[in-house]
């Protein structure tokens, strides 16, 4: 669905992101994560061909979607006359807008203005249009930040059922190692515009942490690698002896992004 | 190309706009009562009166209420949402000025029809109503071109609303509509200013046309549309997608 070879993106004369080779199958969801100023958004600009880039990017649909982090709209009418108008409809002769906007839970917000939205509500509406066009290729761009928990909750809840059913391939740049453990199939993990890990979060757990890990006091940083299953029971004995607070886990993706970025190998 | 529900999107987007109401519908009638009602008895000075109120109708529309709405569009990031979900610049553009004009249209009528009855004076005659519409619409194309490339151009809304008021000003002083500014041999050359004394004696006519004033707005048209189409290409030449 995109495939990248030889991309380079500069910033006057800062090279801002290299990708040499990177391929995303139909259907696929995948996670970006990285520092901020990483090159995540440059990735998706350069997809997008905003942005001049050296290199070939292939797209093979011409139906790609965006949700940006920060959303405007204008101001001077409603938010279902801004709808119609964006997409050339009417919400009520349209089933599928209509099933959209139940599904995101939006009728009582359509007679409202935009900027009377919440954060999330923002993200919704900016959501229900760009899916309306049942893009095949989506790019969500830091989509939840600012967001408050429950509203980033509820949104990664409606998008995984609908990406479900929908089959779409996404990318999905974000802060939030909980929605790549909610909706992505794959990791990609960009350091100084490189890419420094590209696999399904398992693989990448297994390479660079082992068979499983104890995560202390809930921070990554003190986190304990274990190698073969048979030493789990000891680590743990060592820690309930110890009064630590710790828990278990084969997939934790703050863990693999954590250990990602230290570039140590289990 | 034409999108209905888009186009009705920019009427809403225009209606939804004080400032384009306000200068696109309000302030020729009032400006043009204002000082009418000190020539009331003169003929000749309120038909000139009129063609020059009415010739700031798309000067306001656009200069003022369009390129308010457009440049914070821009700098907000509007534009490019809305060339994501499949309206080009161009489609978009083209929305834009469908509504704009229809606009200028409509408070072009309601302006005569205020100002003539107000003053009790004939209707032009039909033949210099078509021409007046045409010259309304021509003014439009080229003050929409011309905010369109400096928005392209600037981006920020500070930056192109400044540029556009002096704008707006300077060719309500230059055309002879705000002041008496003497510009020598340039006023026979500057279309409003042309409109206005050539019409001022011909509103009842039925044969008269003034074809210089359309062929000088054509021509104006035509190097704006060159330029634009430089710029707009400029712009998008990186894009591989929209």
């Amino acid at each position: 669905m995109l495939n990248i070879k030889n991309l380079s993106v500069s910033y006057g004369r800062k090279v801002a992101l290299t990708v040499p080779k990177l391929s995303i199958n139909k259907g696929e969801i995948i996670g970006v994560m990285g520092k901020s100023g990483s090159g995540k958004s440059t990735l998706v600009n350069s997809c997008l061909g905003l942005i001049p880039f050296k290199g070939r990017v292939r797209i093979d649909t011409d139906d790609v979607g965006i949700l940006m982090q920060e959303q405007h709209y204008v101001d001077t009418m409603t938010n279902q006359k801004m709808i119609e108008g964006m997409l050339n409809t009417r919400i009520k002769r349209d089933k599928k807008l209509t099933e959209l906007i139940d599904f995101f839970d939006f009728s009582d917000q359509l007679s409202l203005h935009f900027k009377n939205l919440s954060g999330g509500q923002k993200q919704r509406m900016s959501l229900i249009m760009v899916l309306y066009q049942e893009p095949e290729l989506l790019f969500l761009d830091e989509m939840t930040t600012g967001l408050d928990f429950e509203s980033r909750q509820a949104l990664i809840s409606q998008l995984k059922i609908y990406f479900k059913q929908h089959q779409t391939t996404v990318l999905m740049v974000t802060h939030y190692a909980q929605e790549i453990e909610a909706l992505a199939d794959k990791l990609l993990v960009i350091h100084d515009g490189q890419v420094k890990a590209f696999d399904e979060p398992k693989n990448l757990f297994k390479q660079y942490i082992g068979y499983s890990a104890f995560i202390v006091d809930n921070h990554t940083e003190k986190s304990i690698k274990v190698q073969q299953p048979e030493d789990e029971y000891k680590v743990a004995r060592r820690l309930i002896d110890d009064g630590d607070d710790f828990r278990r886990t084969q997939s934790d993706i703050e863990l693999v992004y954590t250990e990602v970025m230290k570039g140590q190998r289990a | 190309m034409i999108k209905k529900r888009k186009l009705v999107f920019e009427f809403q987007n225009l209606l939804g706009n004080i400032i384009t109401l306000f200068f696109g519908f309000a302030f020729a009638p009032m400006m043009a009562l204002v000082f009418g009602n000190s020539y009331a008895n003169v003929p000749q000075a309120l038909n000139q009166l009129y063609l020059g109120f009415f010739c700031t109708i798309p000067l306001s529309m656009v200069f003022v209420g369009f390129s308010s709405l457009f440049s914070q569009e821009v700098e907000q990031g509007f534009t490019l949402r809305a060339e994501l979900f499949g309206y080009s610049r161009v489609s978009q553009a083209l929305h834009k000025f469908m509504a704009l004009t229809v606009f200028v249209l409509l408070s072009s009528i309601i302006y005569s029809w205020i100002f003539l009855s107000h003053f009790n004076l004939p209707l032009p005659n039909a033949v210099i109503i078509g021409q007046m519409a045409i010259f309304q619409i021509l003014n439009t194309a080229v003050y929409f071109i011309i905010v369109f490339i400096l928005t392209t151009i600037l981006k920020k809304f500070s930056r192109v609303y400044g540029i556009s008021m002096i704008s707006y000003f300077a060719i309500m002083i230059i055309s002879g509509i705000m002041g008496n500014m003497d510009v020598g041999k340039l006023g026979d050359y500057l279309p409003i200013k042309l409109f206005v004394t050539n019409y001022t004696n011909h509103l009842n006519d039925t044969d008269y046309i003034s074809g210089k004033i359309g062929l000088y707005l054509l021509i104006l048209l035509g190097i704006l549309g060159v330029i634009l189409k430089v710029i707009v290409r400029n712009k998008n030449g990186n894009k591989h997608q929209y």
